[in-house]
């Protein structure tokens, strides 16, 4: 599982579209339970526990690219 | 007082209820925009090709309609359809025969005001979960004027009296921990622990597909304290989140 599969998965849109600029404020599926199971799924799949500021911080799938990264997670 | 305020949705994973018993009084935020596209009436199932969608029909769904102004398709067909599909889904599944029965409940009553039934549904679930937080139906009762986001938030935090407010994990760049402080209200976030949690039959996709299917693979004890274990962090009161 890619961090771009589980964006698409849980903001039911294309992975083509998934790239490391989309803010998940342009994203028009986004809301606190699609926020709350990318997380969730971040989390589950990569084996990380994110921070408070981490997840405070992820306002793009750049922004999640590179809390992954700063868990030593090859994304 | 810890109050958690959140979209009603169907069958939702079992975040959402951690969510509900981290708090005493959970508020169904309906007034708010409908999601195209979302988790409001469908979710996942898993099928031996991997999760698929299952869907509560609307009427006139629309991003331009607040959840509580939709309504449920009137069944044509759509509820023995879906009985089927989750019929064919879990009857191997060690708690079918208990839930299945339940499910066939929901399925009944589902019918009229969307946002009635999504807060009827997910009280039920709650109870069957033996969380005891107290529910308001219905955010449209605090009339939200011209409030929007943590401004809309604040004023159902204290119109219920609330001295703490839960919120989900994801969303923390649109909370400022100050302003909560300077309104007498503490804010938290839940930190769902589902890594832990000795869930049965957990698939590739994990315990993030709806709660139906926890509730096909898990006995009742399982999820009463799977839904009673996650944490909750308090937000820094004195300097914003972001």
């Amino acid at each position: 599982m890619t961090l771009e599969k589980i964006f698409a998965e849980v903001f039911a849109i294309p992975e083509s579209s998934v790239a490391d600029t989309l803010e998940l404020r342009q994203i028009s599926s986004w809301d606190s339970m699609s926020h709350m199971l990318l997380i969730t799924r971040i989390e589950e799949v990569f084996s990380v526990q994110l921070t408070g500021d981490e997840i405070a911080d992820m306002k793009s799938v750049g922004d999640s690219r590179r809390a992954l990264q700063s868990h030593a997670v090859a994304v | 007082m810890r109050l958690a305020i959140m979209q009603p949705y169907f069958l939702p994973y079992i975040g959402y209820f951690q969510l509900m018993a981290a708090a005493d009084r959970f508020v169904f935020l309906d007034d708010v925009n409908y999601i195209n596209r979302g988790w409001i009436n469908r979710n996942r199932l898993r099928t031996p090709q991997g999760p698929a969608w299952f869907t509560l029909p609307l009427i006139g769904a629309s991003q331009n309609r607040l959840i509580c102004e939709l309504d449920i398709k009137p069944d044509d067909g759509w509820k023995r359809s879906l009985e089927r599909t989750i019929s064919t889904t879990y009857s191997k599944a060690p708690c079918y025969a208990e839930v299945f029965p339940l499910f066939q409940d929901f399925l009944a009553a589902a019918s009229g005001n969307l946002a009635q039934f999504l807060s009827q549904n997910l009280q039920e679930i709650a109870a069957w979960l033996g969380l005891a937080t107290q529910f308001v139906p219905s955010s449209s009762i605090y009339p939200k004027g011209e409030l929007k986001g943590q401004h809309r938030i604040l004023d159902i935090c204290l119109r219920e009296g609330a001295d703490t407010y839960v919120n989900p994990p994801g969303g923390r760049e649109l909370y400022d921990a100050p302003v909560f402080t300077a309104a007498g209200l503490e804010l938290q976030f839940l930190k769902p622990e589902l890594k832990n949690l000795q869930l049965g039959s957990v698939g590739d996709d994990g315990p993030v597909l709806s709660i139906l299917d926890l509730m096909m693979y898990n006995s009742q004890e399982l999820l009463r304290q799977a839904a009673s274990t996650f944490q909750v962090e308090t937000a820094c009161p004195t300097s914003p989140l972001s």
